[in-house]
């Protein structure tokens, strides 16, 4: 899930080689629907209504969440090793 | 005979250039280490140095412009460090349920977060803007 459009993510994908399935919230409603908006808006890229903060859910079979993942600095994120341990715990 | 108003401006500019390229290519390994005195020192003292070569001898417009641009690039980085911080009301947290949603997934095609239920998943949200 992330800000940018259809055409920017196949974009990304392709450039990063990334796999899974891509949600695109050029207009943050779903990502304001989890509360995920971040409201400090003092740097963000030009044209974007805002960012969401980088944020990991493990999410079981019901809907509910298991596991979360946030930081209040952008510049830190989860190195994957941690997330696998998460899955391993909760999954 | 280069003047030292030279150098300390060509020092700025080398420092900001150093510290900013480091940092930069660390944020793209997600691995900006958690000691980020270096950094800010880096910009800091290219910032400092642009300053000293308007006032060492042999100060022109080379040292000038230099000078200048070490100064503004350094307080911008000191800046958009201070502003890190991210902020969010009330958000999702462990044990609530996930909202029902309704969106376009990268190949235009409509996605409903129904289609989800029945299997755990993994959801990231992304600043994405590659």
């Amino acid at each position: 899930m992330c800000p940018d459009t259809a055409e920017q993510i196949t974009s990304g994908r392709e450039k990063h080689g990334l796999a899974g399935t891509f949600i695109a919230d050029p207009t943050l409603a779903v990502t304001d629907l989890f509360g995920l908006r971040n409201l400090n808006t003092a740097v963000r890229p030009s044209g974007l209504p805002g960012l969401p903060i980088p944020t990991t859910l493990l999410i079981d079979s019901t809907g509910k969440v298991l596991w979360k993942d946030q930081s209040a600095d952008y510049m830190q994120r989860s190195n994957p090793e941690y997330l696998l341990r998460a899955i391993d715990q909760y999954l | 005979m280069i003047s030292s108003a030279i150098i300390f401006a060509a020092s700025a500019v080398l420092l900001w250039v150093l510290a900013t390229v480091i940092w930069f290519k660390r944020i793209r390994q997600v691995a900006i280490p958690d000691n980020r005195l270096p950094f800010l020192l880096g910009w800091f003292g290219a910032a400092l140095f642009g300053l000293l070569s308007f006032f060492s001898s042999g100060a022109g417009w080379i040292s000038g412009i230099f000078g200048t641009i070490a100064i503004i690039a350094g307080i911008a980085m000191l800046v958009l460090y201070v502003l890190r911080k991210q902020g969010a009301g009330e958000t999702i947290a462990v044990g609530d349920q996930i909202p029902v949603f309704c969106a376009q997934d990268a190949e235009s095609n409509p996605f409903d977060s129904i289609s989800m239920a029945g299997s755990p998943i993994l959801l990231k949200f992304f600043r994405g803007h590659w």
